[in-house]
């Protein structure tokens, strides 16, 4: 389990975190939304131990990530958006860093390659930026880890490599892992994600599961922009509209709509007072 | 679980650092192993016959193996700090006494031994070569007797003839071959020392900026020496005034020495320290 709790983190005069507090459950897909620039590269950054708070508490299954001991980093793993190679093939590539983690599995690596339709036994340099991608992602699969932070996982995917990628990603997820995706790609995630975390200039405005946002609001489509709505867009063939709950209707979850329902009512969602 | 050293985890930090040692050196290795060569190939086709004795050559050899120690850490570790490469090396599972001393061995013993055994292959190969060879005898000969190596190096470069008769007796028999083979071994520290700090702190043009700020607290050094020595006159003109005592010029150089051995084993401390730390704590 993930705890951090009055975290304050800043790039020299730039306040990224002021005193925020999260919690990330084990057995959850959480997606990490924001603007540019609101610092969800850096927390991602923070819980695998590449950047250290300047005050505050951060802990993934009670160790200090900025301490790097093996002990933690042999549980986590970090795939960044840019592609970093090296002069190698896949497959000599995981099978050099495979043997730091007990529990990669070379087999579940082949069998991901496969999936993803990628050769193993071709250089990195041979392979486009979609399946350099695709590789470390089935690398980053393979190893086992217990927690995953992927940033910008669908980046450069082509459509079907990113149906390819919620695939795998679902398989890959048990009661014991923990995966954070930070990304602007909602729609890519869409129906993969769950909870939902929505950051802000060094604050965070929403860290909750679909089922406690539908009770807090519904989204519903009509011909109409409603005036009680919390956000409404234009959509063809009519509006969405992100509308208080307070009779419990049921609804699916718009998470584009909802992020800018958030962005929109900010000390509302903050203040937790829907 | 041992966070700090497990040796069954070394042992795959060194393996993986062994994996990287060809592809990121193995190319700079082959350029200064081939600049002998290509000298020899020049004295051969041109019959030159002189220029080819045992101290010069030694000498080349302690100059290029210095190069390749200077190098080396640049070579080989230098995305360790890179804040977009050097993810995957900060989140490799290991602690950060197990890749320091990993990259210790590469950068201190590794490299020299590579670099030192291959040149002296060559060279034996080269001056085996039958036929008018600009190359007398053998380097690999002298390689294990340091104060006969030093003696050829000293006479290769003419230094004796500043001195007295015997001078080079005289300093060869103020240290044993132990102290001598120590202060090599302290000398490769100090410099890998110096460059694996260098490899940390600067992100890019690594080795040459290390190199200027060698340069710059050697004129700094320079500056405070010839100070020193002008604001104490009278001790310089009573020196120079005194006959040369050869006793005492012995005593001088041990003392010299040993001084010179306590300030690379400090230089080589903080260095290592200040490495070590900086691959424990370095941000990306």
């Amino acid at each position: 389990m993930i705890k951090i709790n009055s975290l304050d983190f800043s790039y020299k005069n730039t306040q990224v975190f002021r005193s925020i507090d999260l919690e990330f459950q084990k057995g959850n897909i959480y997606g990490l939304l924001g603007e540019n620039g609101v610092g969800k590269t850096t927390l991602l950054k923070i819980l695998c131990g590449l950047q250290r708070p300047d005050g505050g508490i951060c802990t993934i299954d009670n160790m200090i990530p900025s301490d790097r001991k093996p002990e933690f980093l042999q549980n986590v793993y970090f795939l960044p958006e840019e592609v970093i190679t090296e002069d190698t093939t896949p497959e000599k590539y995981i099978k050099k860093i495979g043997v730091f983690y007990p529990r990669f599995d070379m087999n579940l690596f082949y069998k991901l390659e496969k999936e993803l339709e990628v050769d193993p036994k071709k250089k990195f340099n041979a392979l486009s930026y979609g399946q350099k991608k695709k590789t470390l992602l089935a690398c980053a699969l393979s190893l086992r880890t217990d927690y995953l932070f992927l940033d910008e996982p669908t980046n450069g995917l082509d459509i079907p490599s990113k149906a390819l990628f919620r695939k795998v990603i679902a398989n890959y997820c048990t009661d014991e892992s923990t995966i954070i995706i930070s990304t602007h790609q909602v729609k890519d995630v869409e129906n993969l994600i769950d909870p939902i975390v929505i950051l802000d200039n060094d604050d965070v405005l929403l860290n909750a599961s679909f089922n406690e946002i539908t009770k807090k609001v519904y989204f519903e489509y009509g011909p109409e922009r409603l005036p009680d709505a919390l956000y409404s867009e234009m959509l063809p063939g009519g509006y969405i509209n992100v509308m208080p709950n307070k009779d419990g209707i049921e609804s699916n979850v718009n998470i584009e709509a909802l992020f800018n329902a958030v962005m929109k009512n900010k000390e509302l969602f903050k203040s937790r007072k829907l | 679980m041992n966070n700090t050293l497990d040796f069954n985890r070394l042992g795959k930090v060194i393996r993986r650092d062994a994996m990287n040692f060809i592809p990121n050196f193995g190319w700079s290795l082959v350029i200064l192993w081939a600049i002998p060569v290509v000298i020899w190939l020049t004295s051969f086709t041109l019959f030159i016959s002189q220029g080819g004795e045992v101290g010069g050559r030694l000498q080349m050899l302690r100059f290029l193996s210095t190069i390749a120690l200077v190098v080396a850490p640049a070579k080989l570790y230098k995305d360790c700090n890179d804040p977009r490469k050097g993810i995957q090396y900060a989140m490799m599972p290991a602690s950060s006494l197990e890749k320091f001393i990993s990259m210790f061995i590469f950068c201190v013993i590794v490299t020299p031994i590579v670099y030192t055994a291959g040149a002296v292959a060559l060279d034996t190969i080269m001056a085996a070569f039958p036929g008018k060879n600009p190359y007398d005898g053998f380097i690999f000969k002298l390689l294990f007797n340091a104060k006969e190596r030093d003696m050829e190096i000293v006479e290769a470069m003419g230094s004796q003839s500043l001195m007295y008769d015997g001078y080079l007796d005289d300093v060869n028999n103020a240290f044993s071959g132990f102290f001598i083979y120590f202060s090599k071994i302290i000398s490769i520290i100090s410099m890998s020392a110096i460059f694996m700090f260098g490899n940390m702190i600067f992100k890019k043009r690594k080795t040459s900026k290390m190199i200027g700020i060698l340069v710059l607290v050697f004129i700094f050094a320079m500056v405070i020496f010839i100070k020193w020595v002008m604001n104490h006159e009278d001790l310089m003109d009573s020196i120079a005034d005194e006959e040369l005592n050869r006793e005492m010029l012995i005593h001088l150089i041990r003392k010299a020495n040993y001084i010179s051995w306590m300030i690379s084993i400090i230089i080589s401390a903080v260095m290592l320290g200040l490495t070590y730390r900086k691959i424990k704590t370095q941000k990306y």
